[in-house]
């Protein structure tokens, strides 16, 4: 029988960058996740990307034992190198903060693709579109 | 600041009961927290005005008593049988030792190392087989790199070794290893230092790393000088696609393979230095 799932949770870290503090304290300390050792795992694999922000998807079984997959870097943190912006927009609607080409839009699209919930790359390429929109970073071209 | 904190530690929480998808953001309660939720539904309302084919957004506020999330998972840690003899006890728990264990008991605290994370459980493993087997080395002196809670060198003083020394450059784990030393009784073999293990210039018989890929290719070349000839070195805390990484780096002329431990994708080098 397969072992059961009591909860599937997905964090942004910092690769390499893990501690027991907010986020990872509340979200892993509920389920009983012994923090210290999601966090040296986590280090562990991630270390090699040190900079970089690299999600991770969690799942806690009922044993209180766990196992998790990294994932590749959000895309607005992809957008915002490629628009080499330090934040995005609080408010995207009027506020622009930054401009991307459809050729970097498309780079982030293909990096991300086994990540993406997306049928083909035109739409990836449209949930990165959509990121962008959502922080203020304009596609041109 | 606001935007920052958002980018680097939001936490999407799937609920598993829930089909809605739900994000929580961590913001720290302080003067700006006002400002930082005001920001967050200005950006909301914005959303919802780029994106109209969103249906609706729940916005909710709940204060997270910080608590002790190290104390959250004691409930689930147990006494455990790492090896043939070694079993884990959390303080906290009660045990009733038979025959030849040797019990460690372990307060984590926030440290690393319970003897749950594989590991931490191949090292003991090993240095069981180390310490009971070798009869030639008769006074052993160990080195532990990176001690955490303790544990390794804890293991090490109950299994016989006459003088160990566990260095850690985290003060709180220093603190912590201490600590276990104390409730274990062993502190009349065992140093405790919280300094980098590159000040440390005295031979040992065997060394028990316990770290990462990246921080044991930082300090091969000294742990591996630090050994006597015929000493032993246990490294640990390796993922198995490094492996590589380590071979090229610690097997060399004068250090030969012991044998490997694996469990999951963690792997665990036993090594012994030529005579």
């Amino acid at each position: 029988m397969a072992k059961k799932v009591i909860a599937s949770i997905k964090l942004q870290i910092k690769a390499g960058k893990a501690t027991p503090s907010p986020p990872i304290g509340p979200a892993l300390g509920q389920h009983g996740v012994n923090i210290m050792e999601f966090c040296k795992a986590y280090n562990a694999m991630t270390q090699n990307q040190e900079g970089m922000v690299i999600p991770v998807v969690i799942t806690v079984y009922a044993d209180r034992s766990f196992t998790f997959i990294t994932k590749t870097p959000p895309a607005s943190v992809l957008l915002k190198q490629a628009a080499k912006i330090a934040k995005g927009s609080g408010d995207p609607r009027r506020e622009k903060v930054g401009v991307v080409t459809a050729k970097q839009v498309r780079e982030i699209a293909e990096s991300k693709y086994n990540d993406l919930n997306a049928v083909d790359m035109d739409g990836a390429v449209k949930i990165i579109e959509g990121t962008a929109r959502s922080m203020g970073i304009e596609v041109s071209g | 600041m606001y935007q920052e904190e958002l980018e680097s530690q939001d936490a999407g929480d799937f609920g598993v009961a829930s089909a809605k998808e739900v994000i929580k953001a961590y913001l720290p309660v302080d003067i700006r927290l006002e400002h930082r939720i005001d920001s967050l539904k200005t950006y909301l309302g914005s959303l919802i005005y780029l994106f109209p084919e969103i249906e609706e957004l729940d916005f909710v506020t709940e204060t997270v008593v910080d608590q002790n999330w190290g104390e959250e998972w004691k409930k689930y840690f147990k006494p455990l049988r790492v090896s043939k003899n070694i079993v884990i006890k959390p303080t906290w728990e009660r045990y009733a030792p038979a025959g030849r264990d040797i019990v460690i008991e372990i307060d984590p605290g926030m440290a690393f190392g319970t003897g749950q994370h594989p590991s931490t459980r191949m090292c003991l493993e090993a240095l069981e087989d180390i310490i009971l087997k070798d009869r030639t080395i008769k006074n052993w002196r160990v080195l532990d790199v990176g001690t955490g809670t303790g544990i390794l060198g804890i293991a090490c003083a109950k299994l016989g070794a006459d003088r160990v020394v566990c260095v850690d450059i985290d003060k709180k784990a220093a603190e912590i290893a201490r600590e276990n030393v104390a409730v274990n009784h062993v502190e009349d073999r065992i140093q405790i230092i919280n300094r980098d293990v590159n000040t440390i210039r005295e031979p040992f018989d065997l060394i028990v790393a316990n770290l990462t890929v990246q921080i044991l290719l930082r300090i091969h070349t000294h742990l591996m000088s630090l050994i006597e000839n015929a000493g032993y070195l246990v490294i640990s805390g390796i993922i198995d696609q490094h492996k590589s990484d380590i071979e090229s780096h610690f097997l060399t002329d004068i250090f030969t393979l012991h044998h490997i431990i694996t469990e999951k994708e963690w792997v665990c080098y036993v090594l012994q230095k030529k005579r």
